[in-house]
């Protein structure tokens, strides 16, 4: 009973990850309509950021929060010089553009730092702590506080901010609220920035908890089940579906295999789809006819 | 006497055309400019050889240095001139790590872009090109690391260079043993899910049994995990006496993260050849007792070595040396080398046949004592015989040899020709 308490616990922490990089994808679309299929690489570059800036800057919180500002800043000049201008384009070819964007920016990474995984010793403890029967890391225990405050956040943000309401109005009726108004370009720069600093964070959380690599990129691809399962028009879905992944696939593979938990985790998505085809908290789209 | 005259005349031209035919084809036998044969990877001025390797994939930071090794010995060829006036062209193509984009770098070389030569792949894409190699005569000439459905049944077309997993693990769980002084040691083994982890597995399995001891739990890391929280959970909770293992770099860096997070301390560790990389013990220094990894390759300036030609090389070609400082970079520059040894030995006129010829019988090719010498037989491609320890040093992070090469070979069995680990005791080391 322990150890299916602590492939639990594990399992929420690894799932609070992959609900923050859920919740970045999420944030875009719902903004944009575009699904960045480059977020995952935003995650890696983040990770590899952290370790230069540590290096350079001396201080690990100093390098944290560093790049916690320069990935924002590097997602809106993405908006700026690379989405901006697909605007109005077939959103394949901005979904394509994203996908590119992807492989540059995995290909830079692989130029800049090479093949090797890097490690970052940080400011973040990397001891546990044993409540119970149960070992937790103290860097666990502050990835799952920051996904809920971000949850919190991003809940009260798309329902009593000004500007959450006016992307949640681009996302929905893009060409009504340019008349009323909205400045679209601004509030999908926004959403961009949001995304990116979401990726950060994912980012330096991985590099505290795991070991930096260019495979951090392929991280989106476990989110995007989490997205479709917990409802791809919701950020608090964005969350509980990184949760249930991350349970998931720990209890598969402490139970059956590793190979076990992608197959598991691609059932319950069918299943989901299937069933409940907007997700867990997504909501249906009225279609007229 | 007329008809003599004119037949003589006549005789004459077809004489003196045959003639200077004669002597322009005997001309271009001892010119190497003449003689192309496109099939095989071979034009007047230039060979091809192929290779495949994870260049930009999960596990690129082992192959990075096997792939620096390769190229840096055939570029100080190319700075003497090349193989019998011919510059080698080594062709890199990026395979991830993934199966078919392998299988499809391999099948490239074999006809598309024709290669006199071939090397890389890990051992699952050998597994999936393993009927190909066989139907063709491309010399297929080592990688990184040995499938064993390249070598069972025999392949006449594939030269193993790297030490077998057999023989890694027969020298590693007799080692382990005897250090740990334990008469039924307790094991658990990890291993990346690639044919060459399920032949480690296996076969670590047998040789712990043989030994008196259990094999507690096999985990498989995958690559590209966040942690590996339930392998960490999992050796807390059953605590073995050690932990035998195989995978690449950056899951074993991730293994040793979760170890660490569920407070395993002082466990001795003993890996495959591909895990010789001083990041992982150092990835969570209290995790690790004692860490050994077995090889049969040792890196240019590791202590005692005779590596200088091949620091000469990688310096030269720009190398930094956590890239040549490598096992692995051994292991690719001696590739290379009897490749170069063997298209040398196929003289002007190299074809795959020939080169395959040369291989068949290259004997005792010594690369400074940095690996035990290749040999190659027509019934017997495996080229290295011979693995010993190499001991991770903290204070250093440097791996130093454990004894000779010969201390260990009582131990090795040979399975890929004898097909059996029953000659194998605990007791094996010299």
């Amino acid at each position: 009973m322990a150890s299916f308490i602590q492939d639990i616990v594990s399992g929420i922490a690894t799932g609070s990850i992959y609900g923050l990089v859920a919740i970045g994808l999420v944030l875009v679309y719902k903004s944009t309509g575009v699904f960045n299929f480059a977020h995952g690489e935003f995650v890696a570059l983040s990770a590899f950021l952290l370790t230069s800036l540590t290096a350079a800057l001396g201080a690990g919180w100093l390098a944290i929060v560093a790049v916690l500002v320069i990935v924002p800043i590097l997602g809106v000049l993405v908006h700026y010089l690379i989405i901006r201008p697909m605007m109005g384009k077939p959103l394949l070819a901005t979904v394509m553009t994203t996908i590119g964007l992807g492989l540059a920016l995995r290909a830079l990474i692989l130029i800049l730092y090479g093949p090797d995984p890097r490690q970052f010793d940080g400011p973040i403890p990397s001891n546990a702590v044993d409540i119970g029967s149960v070992r937790i890391a103290v860097s666990d225990l502050l990835t799952i506080g920051i996904a809920v405050v971000c949850l919190l956040l991003f809940g009260l943000f798309f329902t009593r901010s000004s500007l959450g309401l006016q992307m949640r109005a681009v996302a929905n009726q893009m060409e009504a609220s340019i008349l009323s108004g909205v400045n679209a370009s601004r509030i999908y720069a926004v959403a961009f920035g949001v995304g990116a600093l979401l990726a950060a964070v994912a980012g330096v959380l991985l590099a505290s908890t795991s070991v930096v690599s260019v495979q951090l990129s392929n991280l989106a691809l476990i989110a995007f089940p989490a997205v479709i399962i917990g409802g791809i028009s919701s950020v608090q879905g964005a969350i509980v579906g990184g949760i249930l992944v991350g349970v998931l696939e720990k209890l598969a593979e402490a139970y059956a295999s590793q190979q076990a938990a992608i197959a598991v985790v691609y059932a319950v998505l069918l299943a989901v789809l299937l069933l409940r085809p907007q997700g867990i908290l997504g909501t249906r789209e009225a279609m007229r006819a | 006497m007329k008809i003599n005259s004119t037949f003589g005349r006549t005789a004459a031209v077809p004489a003196l055309v045959g003639g200077l035919l004669l002597a322009s084809a005997c001309g271009s036998s001892s010119s190497s400019s003449s003689f192309s044969s496109p099939k095989d990877g071979v034009s007047a001025t230039e060979i091809t050889i192929g290779m495949s390797s994870d260049v930009t994939g999960p596990a690129a930071s082992n192959y990075l240095p096997y792939t620096s090794g390769v190229k840096a010995y055939f570029d100080a060829v190319n700075g003497k001139g090349g193989i019998n006036g011919r510059k080698v062209n080594v062709v890199v193509l990026d395979d991830q790590s993934q199966a078919p984009k392998g299988v499809s770098n391999y099948r490239r070389f074999v006809t598309q872009t024709p290669a006199l030569a071939f090397t890389g792949l890990n051992s699952t894409q050998q597994s999936a090109v393993a009927a190909q190699s066989r139907a063709n005569n491309l010399p297929f000439v080592g990688s990184i690391v040995t499938g064993a459905d390249m070598m069972k049944p025999f392949n006449k077309n594939f030269y193993s260079l790297a030490c077998t997993y057999p023989d890694q693990a027969e020298v590693a769980v007799a080692f382990m043993v005897e250090q740990l002084g334990l008469a039924a040691p307790r094991i658990m083994t990890s291993q990346t899910p690639v044919a060459s982890g399920n032949e480690w597995a296996s076969v670590v399995k047998e040789l712990v049994q043989k030994a008196g001891g259990t094999l507690v739990a096999n985990h498989v890391t995958e690559y590209g995990a966040l942690n590996e929280d339930v392998f960490g959970r999992d050796v807390a909770d059953k605590k073995p006496d050690m932990l035998i293992a195989h995978g690449a770099t950056s899951t074993a860096q991730v293994t040793m993260k979760s170890l660490a997070k569920f407070g395993v301390k002082n466990l001795p560790i003993g890996t495959a050849a591909v895990l010789q990389d001083g990041s992982v013990p150092a990835t969570a220094p209290g995790v690790v007792n004692s860490y050994y990894a077995f090889n049969c390759y040792t890196a240019p300036g590791a202590a005692g070595a005779d590596g200088e030609p091949l620091i000469a090389a990688a310096k030269a070609a720009g190398l930094e040396a956590k890239v040549y400082d490598r096992p692995e970079f051994t292991q690719g520059y001696t590739i290379a080398m009897v490749m170069a040894k063997a298209i040398e030995g196929a003289g002007d006129r190299p074809t795959r046949d020939a080169v395959q010829q040369q291989l068949d019988k290259l004997n005792e090719l010594d690369n400074g004592a940095l690996s035990p010498a290749v040999t190659f037989s027509p019934d017997d491609h495996v080229g290295i015989a011979g693995v010993r320890p190499y001991k991770y040093n903290p204070s250093s992070g440097a791996f130093e040899p454990v004894g000779e090469f010969d201390d260990y070979a009582g131990c090795l069995t040979n399975y890929y020709v004898t097909r059996s680990l029953d000659s194998w005791n605990k007791d094996c080391i010299k």
